[in-house]
């Protein structure tokens, strides 16, 4: 399991988004979620300095201890932002993610942040 | 042959989840994967409508040609909005959607709404519909062909060019409906000549069924407990046999040492079907710590070739993860494609695990292969494209039977089908001698049905297009007949109907011989019903709009008959109307023998009705016409009740005519009685012309004329009753007269008796303009004093002796 992820509950949005229609929702790693979300006008951004400490700090890890680097999904209207990581092994490319068991796996961060 | 990419038959009966990519790319909502209602194998997918519940399915191969077929059923039409159920993302061009239109139940094609194209046929519930489509990113425009139950569709196209398909989204992508959808052998491919040709496949599961020839050592391959696999007293096989899968980890093999070289091997079952298109394998798995080690879990062909699930032999594959994680990969053949023996020989390896520290789990593992089904009738079977059945001896399928397309079928013998049949679309269906249908048969679109023998129907059948129906023997239909369209219906014996026969648009329906009708029967729109034989119906029939009904024998209507716009019913021998009779427009009725009307007639608008017989005795109920130009009765017209003809230009009757009841002409031209008039109840003439008797005029009741222009009664005129006429022009007996009550004349110009007239009862002539009275009318007067008012004047007639007192 991830170190120190997913974040404390409060700090980041319930999951799964409301433009979801407050159903359950997963995906196999995180190009499927954001090429899903983006067709409903979310975006991604590089997480704010404050976003970083309150989410990526270095003592987050993936499932087999690598460090992550971190993206925030925007909301279309704005108002909410999701934190996403992926570890910086190249092999291993964990996903970081918001549903449980919180990790996508092998290459389960490929391709998008 | 077909050549499919990936198939998704959810044969591991289990929603699990996204983990390892293996099943799906997204879950969205609510799903399941349940038994029971399926298209082949043992299971399938169950998404509900209302919300955002979709299933993203794997893709593994990236392409600009994207073929594939989705098999799908409703259990509910959709409501509230139109449906997006299926869509294919790809990733320049907009995303392809099918949907169903809420308005029509149609199904629409298009590029997120853009260019759709529609279906003509509706979506039906709870039967499985087939679409097939062909996507081409690669040229500009982008298009996408595609067929609804394997009949192509227009194509839709998109500006600009792709270059990647992102998956296969299934489900309720609109929030949309109550009721589920379910979902079976989805299959796509990158070979564009497997459009339409992918429909057929059909997709089932294999799980290890035996231990095979381990390669094991002490501490290397174990279940759970530790113990060693030996294939003996510790086998392989039922660690990873799980029915249906599941994401909680149990029984497992594990490596605890690692042994690159070390595996074991399982059995799989056989493959059904005789056509073998793809193999697909799938592996759940987990480890023991999250920390990296491999292993791999391979399929070994004939010859040794090996083909991955999850790694390989020479390159095993992560399995650190301590969650269960999946895994899937297409088997290709060793040759150019599959054949049963060697889906039949294929064994399946696991181990060859260089790092088992942490150890790697193997939680289950199975393969899903697609397949063509044989012409075996011990089972259900479906033939999704078959060009010709033809069956020379007796066949008797006792299940179900499902032809998604079928040009001909034809049965030289017997046909019995003991359980439901669907045809979603046949071209010609032809059976020599006898089809025998125990239950349901639906048949959405078929252009001919040939029944040389009978046709007998114990359950429903439901014919939607149909250009024509023969059967030269029997109709038999115990139940209820819906025909939507068609043509024509034609049947050389006998039609008989238990039931409801409801025919929405049928243009021709032919009957040689007797038929009848012991239910209900209802004709949309017919252009001609022609009965050789005859037609008896002992429950209503309605024709909404009829241009020609014929009949040729007995006509006998035992309940109503409505005819919405008739032109024409001819009926050559006796017709019989126990019951109500309406016509709301009718321009001829033709009874060439007997009309017997037990029951009311109405006819709104009737231009002619003729019998050539006799309308016998018979109108033992109220005969009613709105607008009538011409009735005849060759013989005798006798009502019981009541005739009220409202406008009715000519009625003639060559022979005796009588009438027991109340006649009221409002508007008649002419009134015609070759043999004689008998009223035996009061009769009403508003507005007539000429009333003429040949022989006998007898009145026993109240006779009133409002406006008469000439009544003439060459022989006789007998009035019991008061005689009353408003504005008569001429009245002429060339007889006698006798008038055995009053006699009112309002305006009179002229009364002539050639012969003599007698007058038991006050006279009274009541004249405001002219009057032309002959000398031997005033003469005759006798002893009865005559009142006669000139304009306000009255004078008092009384004959004395020779002269005329006033």
């Amino acid at each position: 399991m991830p170190a120190n992820w997913p974040p404390p509950s409060g700090t980041y949005p319930p999951w799964p988004p409301i433009e979801l229609g407050g159903v359950w929702a997963s995906f196999y790693n995180l190009w499927a979620l954001v090429h899903t979300l983006q067709k409903l006008e979310f975006t991604q951004e590089a997480p704010t300095p404050t976003e970083n400490t309150l989410f990526f700090s270095s003592s987050v890890r993936c499932d087999e201890n690598h460090q992550v680097i971190g993206r925030m999904l925007v909301s279309p209207d704005g108002l909410r932002r999701y934190p996403f990581a992926v570890c910086v092994n190249a092999q291993h490319r964990d996903g970081l993610v918001l549903w449980p068991p919180y990790y996508a796996g092998l290459q389960g961060g490929r391709d998008t942040l | 042959m077909p050549t499919p990419t990936d198939i998704f038959g959810f044969e591991y009966g289990n929603l699990l989840s996204v983990q390892g990519g293996g099943l799906y790319f997204a879950l969205v909502g609510t799903s399941a994967i349940v038994t029971g209602t399926t298209v082949s194998g043992n299971y399938a997918l169950r998404t509900a409508m209302g919300e955002f519940n979709n299933v993203q399915l794997k893709i593994q191969s990236s392409t600009t040609t994207f073929v594939g077929c989705v098999h799908f059923r409703f259990d509910t039409m959709p409501s509230g909005a139109d449906l997006i159920f299926i869509e294919i993302d790809n990733e320049t061009v907009l995303n392809c959607w099918f949907e169903v239109v809420l308005a029509t139940g149609f199904i629409r094609a298009s590029f997120a709404g853009n260019g759709p194209q529609t279906t003509d046929i509706q979506l039906q519930q709870n039967m499985w519909h087939t679409i097939e489509w062909k996507l081409v990113l690669s040229a500009d425009p982008t298009t996408l062909d595609w067929s609804y139950d394997g009949v192509q569709q227009t194509q839709v196209t998109r500006a600009g060019t792709g270059t990647n398909v992102g998956g296969i989204k299934v489900g309720d992508m609109s929030a949309a409906g109550l009721g589920n959808i379910f979902w079976d052998d989805v299959i796509y491919s990158i070979t564009a000549a497997d459009f339409m040709n992918l429909g057929g496949i059909k997709v089932a599961g294999l799980v290890p069924n035996a231990d095979g020839a381990h390669n094991n050592t002490t501490n290397v391959l174990e279940i759970n407990d530790g113990s060693d696999i030996n294939g003996t007293t510790v086998l392989a096989y039922p660690q990873i046999d799980d029915m249906p899968w599941s994401t909680t980890l149990g029984d497992r093999i594990q490596s605890n040492l690692a042994g690159s070289t070390n595996y074991v091997e399982m059995g799989i079952p056989n493959v059904s079907g005789t056509a073998i298109y793809a193999v697909k394998g799938y592996l759940e798995y987990s480890a023991a710590t999250a920390a990296g080690n491999d292993g791999a879990t391979v399929m070994i062909l004939s010859g040794g070739i090996e083909r991955s699930i999850w790694g390989t032999a020479a390159a095993p594959a992560d399995m650190s993860e301590t969650t269960a994680f999946f895994k899937s990969n297409m088997i290709a053949a060793t040759g150019s494609a599959w054949t049963q023996e060697m889906a039949n020989s294929m064994v399946m390896r696991i181990g060859y695990s260089a790092d088992a520290n942490p150890d790697p789990y193997w939680q289950a593992a199975m393969l899903e292969y697609a397949y063509a089904s044989g012409a075996s009738y011990s089972d259900n079977f479906t033939l999704p494209k078959s060009l010709g059945i033809t069956e020379t001896v007796v066949t008797t399928h006792n299940p179900s039977v499902s032809l998604a397309k079928s040009a001909n079928i034809f049965t030289s013998v017997i046909g019995v089908y003991g359980d439901s049949i669907l045809l979603n679309r046949s071209l010609a269906i032809s059976v020599a001698s006898e089809l025998l249908l125990d239950v349901a048969i639906s048949l959405s679109k078929i252009n001919n049905i040939l029944l040389l023998g009978g046709l007998d129907f114990q359950s429903a059948l439901v014919l939607g297009k149909i250009d024509d129906i023969f059967i030269s023997s029997i109709l038999d239909a115990q139940n209820s007949l819906s025909l939507s369209k068609q043509n024509s219906i034609i049947l050389s014996s006998v039609l008989e109907a238990q039931d409801i026969f409801a025919l929405g648009k049928s243009i021709n329906i032919s009957l040689d011989v007797v038929s009848s009708i012991l239910a209900s029967i209802i004709l949309g729109k017919s252009d001609g019903i022609s009965l050789t034989g005859g037609l008896s119906l002992e429950d209503s029939i309605t024709f909404i709009r009829s241009l020609t009904t014929t009949l040729f024998s007995d006509l006998t209507l035992s309940e109503s008959f409505t005819l919405g716009k008739s032109l024409n019913i001819s009926v050559s021998a006796i017709m019989v109307l126990s019951l109500a009779m309406t016509l709301a427009k009718t321009v001829d009725i033709l009874v060439s023998g007997t009309g017997n009307f037990n029951l009311a007639i109405s006819l709104a608008r009737s231009l002619l009705i003729s019998t050539l017989a006799e309308v016998q005795g018979v109108i033992e109920e109220s005969l009613t016409l709105g607008k009538s130009l011409a009735i005849t009765t060759v013989t005798i017209l006798s009502a019981v009740e009541s005739i009220l003809f409202s406008k009715s230009n000519t009625i003639m009757l060559n022979s005796v005519a009588t009438m027991n009841a109340n006649i009221a002409l409002n508007k008649l031209i002419a009134l015609s009685l070759s043999a004689g008039l008998l009223i035996s109840d009061a009769i009403s003439f508003n507005q007539s012309k000429n009333i003429t008797t040949s022989t006998t005029l007898t009145i026993n009741e109240a006779f009133g004329l409002s406006k008469s222009v000439g009544i003439s009664d060459s022989l006789l005129a007998d009035l019991a009753a008061q005689l009353s006429l408003g504005k008569a022009i001429n009245i002429s007996t060339n007889v006698q007269m006798v008038l055995e009550n009053d006699l009112n004349l309002g305006r009179i110009l002229a009364i002539q008796i050639s012969g003599g007239v007698v007058y038991d009862e006050a006279f009274v002539l009541a004249v405001y303009k002219a009057i032309a009275l002959s000398s031997e009318l005033v003469q005759f007067m006798g002893n009865i004093p005559a009142k006669l008012v000139l304009n306000d004047q009255i004078i008092w007639l009384i004959v004395t002796g020779d002269r005329l007192l006033q």
